[in-house]
């Protein structure tokens, strides 16, 4: 008689599994080493995007770094004091030394060093003496009596008859009178290329309300005396011409040309005092080149006589 | 990567805007009493306010520049350190920037040219290029080693 689990539901006996060799040593490193090239196989590089690339970061930054440095100096943090569009001088030229008898003129008329300043307003060179180096001659020497400073013109920019704007920047601080040395002040402040159109008409009414100058006399003077001023700026020019005076700024001390360009206040300074102590010793008025000749009621208007 | 004529190229066009630097730098220390001639021409940007920054002659800091990327250009050459070159290419490119922004100016705002500061120009944005290009190909050839 045979049984069958199934009739009676129970399950034969599990044979125990039949035991593999253990593998050795070598066998699980090779295995080891082939399950790691299986996975590395099916690892999928993941590249960055271009954009990610330290090259373009580093391009990017470059050049976030360069605009920076562009707004730092180019002074939009720092923006200058404008009146209106112009901009303000930083050291304006006290209007209490002003001469009396010469708008053009600083200081006491009998100081013992006569100072003339020849210069264009359209130059750079005469406007880095107006703004670095004047100012510490008119506190150092003018203030205390010991100079009389002259500004005298003498045109070197313009060159061609479209080339004007030094003769009219002239001829409107001529016209702004009493208030010539405010004038002169902005002129310098606000000097912006050669002949570019920076002393425009327009401009130089600007300036003419900024300093707070009779409009009315000044209006009148640059519609109907224009002429006559130009020519005194010509006139003026051609007598510096003649004295030596070739560029500018050219200083004279007591009517003695200093070599041309914006003479630092340590060249200025010890000649001027070498002067007062001449004149200390001897005191002879100081002397100067000749006076500038009054304008002719009706000249016509000139072009540049530079040489 | 080979080194010799790349770093002899990029280092020539560094040299180039460190010899104008100095020269425009000899120029700003001696240009205390420059002065305008007839008919203009008086170095008008050389005079202008935006020849200085802080105070100090925008040449000045040409010198430093150019000084500093000569260097890294010589030091790149001497030891191959890729990081050497990247900076040199950052820096090239922080002054490129900068130099078109002075072009800027000289165009738009100060109305006039300078020939050695344009010259200068050159030796950077030039420079700049040439380093784009070593760069590129030193990226490359790490890629495919």
């Amino acid at each position: 008689m045979t049984t069958n689990s199934t009739s009676t539901g129970t399950p034969p006996p599990k044979l125990p599994a039949p035991q593999r060799p253990r593998a050795t040593r070598q066998e699980r490193r090779e295995a080891a080493r082939r399950d790691q090239r299986l996975a590395s196989a099916r690892t999928v590089a993941v590249k960055k995007p271009a954009w990610q690339s330290p090259m373009a970061l580093i391009t990017a930054g470059a050049v976030v770094v360069g605009l920076v440095v562009v707004v730092l100096v180019s002074g939009v943090l720092n923006p200058k004091a404008t009146v209106g569009s112009l901009i303000s001088p930083l050291r304006p030229t006290p209007t209490s030394l002003v001469d009396p008898t010469n708008p053009r003129a600083l200081g006491k008329a009998n100081a013992p060093v006569k100072v003339e300043i020849w210069s264009d307003f359209q130059c750079p060179a005469c406007d880095t003496f107006a703004t670095t180096i004047e100012p510490d001659l008119i506190d150092q020497y003018v203030a205390t009596g010991k100079a009389y400073v002259i500004y005298r013109d003498r045109v070197v920019i313009d060159r061609f008859a479209t080339d004007v704007e030094s003769h009219q920047a002239a001829a409107a601080a001529r016209c702004a009178g009493d208030k010539f040395w405010p004038f002169h002040d902005y002129l310098f402040e606000n000097q912006k290329g050669e002949n570019a159109g920076t002393f425009s008409s327009a401009f130089l009414a600007s300036v003419a309300d900024a300093v707070r100058a009779d409009r009315t006399a000044y209006d009148a003077c640059m519609a109907n005396g224009a002429a006559d001023r130009v020519a005194a700026v010509n006139a003026e020019t051609a007598q510096g011409a003649a004295a030596g005076v070739s560029q500018t700024p050219t200083i004279a001390l007591n009517g003695k040309l200093l070599p041309g360009g914006a003479q630092p206040m340590t060249t200025l300074g010890p000649a001027i005092d070498a002067l007062i102590a001449a004149a200390s010793a001897s005191p002879a008025p100081p002397a100067s080149l000749p006076a500038s000749p009054a304008p002719a009621a009706s000249a016509p208007p000139a072009a540049s006589t530079a040489p | 990567m080979v080194r010799g004529r790349p770093a002899l190229l990029l280092g020539g066009f560094a040299a180039a805007g460190l010899a104008i630097a100095l020269y425009l730098s000899a120029m700003a220390l001696a240009g205390t009493a420059v002065a305008c001639l007839p008919g203009g021409g008086c170095e008008t940007v050389a005079q202008s306010e935006y020849s200085r920054w802080l105070g100090i002659p925008v040449a000045f800091f040409g010198v430093l520049f150019s000084g500093l990327l000569l260097g890294l250009i010589a030091a790149w050459w001497r030891t191959g350190d890729g990081r050497l070159l990247l900076a040199g290419y950052a820096q090239g490119l922080v002054g490129v920037v900068i130099v078109l922004y002075l072009r800027y100016l000289e165009l738009f705002v100060i109305g006039a040219i300078c020939a050695w500061c344009v010259a200068y120009g050159a030796t950077i944005l030039f420079g700049w290029l040439a380093l784009l290009v070593v760069q590129r190909r030193a990226n490359r050839a790490r890629d495919e080693g």
